[in-house]
């Protein structure tokens, strides 16, 4: 809308007046004079309505924007409700399990809804993982690619030799194989893979390694593709030590749940004092 | 003339050998480089995008607003449930790695100690024919039984270690005195119980058992009933 300062509109009445006097503008102009102000009106009364219009069509789409919006919030939910079912029907059963969050690179390893050990996930590759996630997976086996060496004791020993090889630290989870797979039902592979540790070497000996690493993975996968199955398989890449930690603390057999794309709240721990740090700490056995 | 000809043939020949190294060297970095870039291109990180299944894509307003007040609903009570899953009871805490033990009464903590668990050793009698691994196993288990004054009746492998006959009547197996004062059984052969040795307590040396300082086993054993949870990690 325009709007015309008093001013203004003083002035153009008062050059109106001016004109009607001289006579420059008969009478009948000023019945055109009113044609104009009618159509002025008609044209700002048009206005008006397409501006509530346009206000109604904005609102609409907003309405449409909601929506959406809504919807999607229903499909976020009822994938975490699905994957908390999935998660509560694990906790119920006595036995640990290990929820892995791959959106959060986070491994628990958990009891009646508790952790006992948490790790970091350094990477995250899923290959043909699709449908297979954010449900629960039966652990049926870990496989070391490398088995660790027992210290032996020979017949006649006796207990000196437990107290020998613990001295020495001859066993203990930095005795434990890094890169090893957890083979669960359904042709599904956890493929869990190592990265030097931050405190093993320099930034430059952990580069090379972790270089070599890889290629070795690659090696490893080029070869595995010749007898290829259709095998669901996801890799997580931790830290050395994580590993070596997490291959020690498994049982035999276990529940895993892997999730993706839900943010759940962590688990508190099943001892008050085990966080994160501590839990991944450096073990202590054997020395 | 001649010694001119032989020096620039040896200074050519110089120049071209430097340039075939360069090139060579040159490929090989570059092939390196190739190989880490394919490398680092192959890793797929990225999360998928949230998929709407078609019976929610097709809802109205009202609908997702009621379905999504549901599901809160429902989550609300999952998490609430999920809570409520962990013993409210004393149950004992083994971590295997650090040769701790705890036991848990609600969400505190009503001892924590030093023990000594499974020291992986591997046993073969002298025919090779039988091999014992002395591991302490990992999972849930719960107490089975609770002993006072426990007498140890040695198995074949501790007369093996020893370089000892086997007996074949059971009380030449038996033992008393040393698994302390204390034991409660967990299943296949497997106790926690107290130790005459307790300067080892901390390291990785028992035969798969769980040993414990006497005072603090006196806790866990009474507050331990048959069923009690024990979780060794």
């Amino acid at each position: 809308m325009i709007r015309l300062s008093r001013a203004h509109r003083s002035t153009s009445f008062r050059q109106s007046d001016a004109l009607l006097r001289s006579g420059a503008i008969s009478a009948c102009d000023g019945t055109s004079l009113r044609s104009i102000t009618t159509g002025l009106a008609i044209i700002l009364l048009i206005g008006a309505f397409t501006c509530a219009c346009r206000k109604q069509g904005v609102g609409e789409q907003a309405d449409a924007e909601n929506i959406e919006e809504l919807r999607k919030q229903v499909a976020e939910l009822s994938l975490r409700q699905q994957v908390l079912a999935a998660q509560f029907s694990l906790a119920q059963n006595p036995a640990p399990y290990l929820l892995i969050n791959l959106s959060e690179h986070s491994i628990g390893l958990q009891a009646k809804g508790r952790m006992l050990r948490a790790f970091h996930v350094v990477e995250v590759e899923k290959r043909s993982a699709t449908g297979a996630l954010n449900t629960a997976w039966a652990v049926k086996e870990k496989k070391p690619f490398e088995k660790s060496e027992r210290p032996k004791v020979l017949p006649g020993q006796g207990d000196s030799a437990a107290a020998e090889a613990a001295k020495k630290a001859l066993w203990g989870p930095d005795r434990m194989p890094a890169d090893y797979d957890l083979i669960c039902d359904g042709d599904r592979i956890l493929e869990i893979r190592s990265l030097p540790s931050q405190q093993n070497s320099s930034r430059i000996g952990r580069w090379g390694k972790s270089a070599y690493r890889r290629l070795v993975e690659q090696v490893r996968r080029l070869k595995e593709s010749r007898n290829a199955k259709n095998t669901v398989k996801v890799q997580l890449w931790l830290s050395e030590n994580d590993a070596k930690l997490l291959f020690w603390s498994l049982p035999k057999q276990l529940g895993a749940l892997i999730v993706e794309g839900v943010s759940l709240p962590s688990a508190p721990p099943a001892i008050p004092q085990i966080t994160e740090n501590s839990a991944a700490a450096p073990a202590k056995s054997g020395k | 003339m001649k010694r001119t000809k032989l020096r620039l043939l040896i200074v050519g020949g110089l120049k071209t050998r430097t340039v075939l190294a360069a090139a060579v060297l040159g490929s090989v970095v570059l092939v390196l480089l190739a190989g880490f870039a394919w490398l680092y291109l192959q890793r797929s990180e990225e999360g998928p995008d949230l998929v709407v299944p078609q019976e929610i894509a097709s809802m109205d307003l009202g609908s997702a607003r009621k379905m999504a007040a549901e599901i809160k609903n429902q989550i609300k009570k999952l998490e609430e449930k999920e809570s409520r899953l962990f013993p409210s009871g004393p149950a004992i805490f083994v971590d295997s790695a650090a040769n701790q033990i705890y036991l848990i009464k609600g969400s505190s903590v009503a001892a924590k100690d030093k023990c000594s668990t499974g020291s992986g050793l591997e046993l073969t009698d002298t025919n090779g024919q039988r091999t014992w691994t002395f591991d302490t196993p990992r999972g849930y288990f719960r107490a089975l039984s609770k002993v006072t004054n426990p007498v140890w009746y040695r198995p074949d492998w501790a007369f093996i270690e020893e370089g000892e006959p086997i007996p074949k009547n059971r009380e030449s197996r038996a033992v008393a005195d040393v698994l302390g004062d204390y034991a409660i059984a967990f299943g296949d052969g497997y106790f926690i119980h107290g130790t005459l040795y307790t300067r080892m307590l901390g390291t990785s040396v028992t035969h798969g058992c769980i040993r414990v300082d006497d005072n603090t086993l006196k806790k866990i054993y009474d507050s331990a009933q048959p069923g009690t949870p024990i979780y060794i990690f």
